[in-house]
């Protein structure tokens, strides 16, 4: 997204990414709502389109559903499951047609420095050892996050602010409806996170599940087989494609910039705590990076007077809900499975589109006051 | 630390958690250089458990 919106803001750009086949690994649920794609200018696209949803279930430990029918639903969609394998390409197809340079299976794996001054990035690719200079380098190297250590960013995660995530494809499954996310909770399933169903079709879908590190006793992936073998449905099914990946949910780091440089998406912790989902802020974030850095390599000036900017910008976007979202992660890690029931039983029935907020919040104070307590500041 | 390369993923988690940044994660490899002290927090999160850890008796 940076290197769409840069190129189209005048820039010259060179977009590099140590993957050979952009997209692979894929490293999440896929899921990502229409909006920011219409905000972005990105035409939804059959070809990196596995599954439209229009509704999330929520399933309590103990088995309780509640459903929440998106209220923003535009011509019955608002969500899609996508091919991150064709949609990561489609992205670097529509920066590579502004006229940014492309470079696939190159690994940075240093900064160039002049002084104390980023001058660029080393990389090694097929064509052997190179460094490239630049006058901005934005750093969207994702949870690794090693550009921005190198250039003196404290990025590194604390193990209770990452979840560990496993995914698998599978196919041959039983999808109740094929238009609804399911989230399962319980701290037998997954202590610190959720187990998720996201489908792409009637008999295919992405099943995953986040735990947080801290909480893990064995590989998420363990939990992920357990889950599995506990629902009939998924069960019988095959597995087509294992998935994994860390995500940052301690929300982003302080400060995403520096002297010739930006640093968005995962590397920036960009990431809604809550659900984990960051498609969204990583491509909104980068297509403000973008932007702000061709302003800067235009006007001659890219120190970070000037790179500011961009935080300015993806904070007044996001800054806000990244907080609630934060806030809201916390009280659901500090329900026990008990409390969590008790909120579904008391949501059963609950028209989502028609209740008002103090509506609301007396559910939540007839389920527990100390919960009620905890969301004061969500509100 | 060591990669079981067939078990991972190359999700890169564990360079997330690094606290010497010592873990590079490439397309086909993920690899410690000398600063790794095998301090053991990348094995702790791995989601496939690919990671294991020296240890000195």
């Amino acid at each position: 997204m940076s290197a769409r919106a840069a190129t189209r803001a005048g820039a010259e750009v060179l977009l590099l990414d140590k993957r050979r086949e952009l997209g692979v690994p894929v490293q999440c649920g896929e899921a990502l709502a229409e909006e920011p794609l219409l905000d972005l200018g990105i035409k939804p696209n059959p070809r990196w389109i596995a599954g439209e949803v229009n509704a999330v279930r929520l399933i309590s430990p103990s088995g309780l559903e509640v459903s929440i029918a998106e209220k923003k639903a535009v011509h019955g969609k608002v969500g899609f499951i996508l091919d991150r394998k064709v949609f990561d390409k489609h992205l670097a197809m529509l920066a590579a047609k502004e006229g940014a340079d492309v470079m696939v299976g190159t690994l940075v794996d240093g900064l160039l420095m002049d002084g104390k001054k980023i001058a660029g990035v080393k990389a090694s690719s097929f064509d052997g050892r190179m460094e490239v200079r630049a006058k901005v380098v934005i750093a969207a190297d994702g949870v690794v996050s090693r550009v921005a250590r190198w250039a003196g960013v404290n990025t590194t995660l604390k193990l209770v602010d990452i979840e560990s995530c496993a995914q698998f494809q599978m196919v041959g499954i039983d999808i109740k409806s094929p238009e609804v996310m399911e989230y399962y909770f319980g701290s037998k399933i997954t202590p610190g996170g959720y187990a998720w169903v996201f489908p792409k079709g009637r008999d295919m879908a992405n099943v995953g599940i986040g735990i947080l590190s801290s909480r893990m006793q064995r590989p998420a992936i363990d939990y992920l087989k357990d889950f599995v073998n506990s629902m009939p449905g998924l069960k019988k099914g095959r597995v087509i494609e294992i998935n994994g990946g860390g995500v940052p949910v301690g929300g982003p780091i302080p400060k995403t910039f520096k002297d010739n440089l930006l640093i968005v998406g995962d590397a920036a912790r960009q990431v809604n705590a809550l659900t984990g989902g960051g498609i969204d802020s990583a491509m909104r974030a980068g297509n403000i990076a973008g932007e702000v850095a061709a302003k800067a390599v235009a006007s001659g000036d890219v120190s970070e007077k000037k790179l500011k900017e961009y935080e300015k910008r993806w904070r007044e976007q996001m800054g806000k809900r990244f907080k609630r979202y934060l806030k809201a992660k916390e009280v659901l890690l500090s329900m026990s499975d008990e409390e969590l029931d008790r909120l579904a039983k008391a949501l059963q029935g609950v028209e989502f589109e028609k209740i008002s907020l103090t509506d609301m919040l007396k559910v939540f104070m007839k389920v527990s006051p100390k919960l009620m307590w905890k969301l004061k500041g969500l509100m | 630390m060591k990669v079981d390369t067939n078990i991972c993923i190359r999700c890169g988690a564990c360079a997330s958690v690094c606290p010497v940044n010592a873990i590079e994660v490439a397309d086909a490899y993920v690899r410690a250089d000398k600063s790794c002290n095998n301090c053991g927090i990348c094995a702790k999160l791995c989601p496939v458990g690919a990671v294991m850890i020296e240890r000195k008796l």
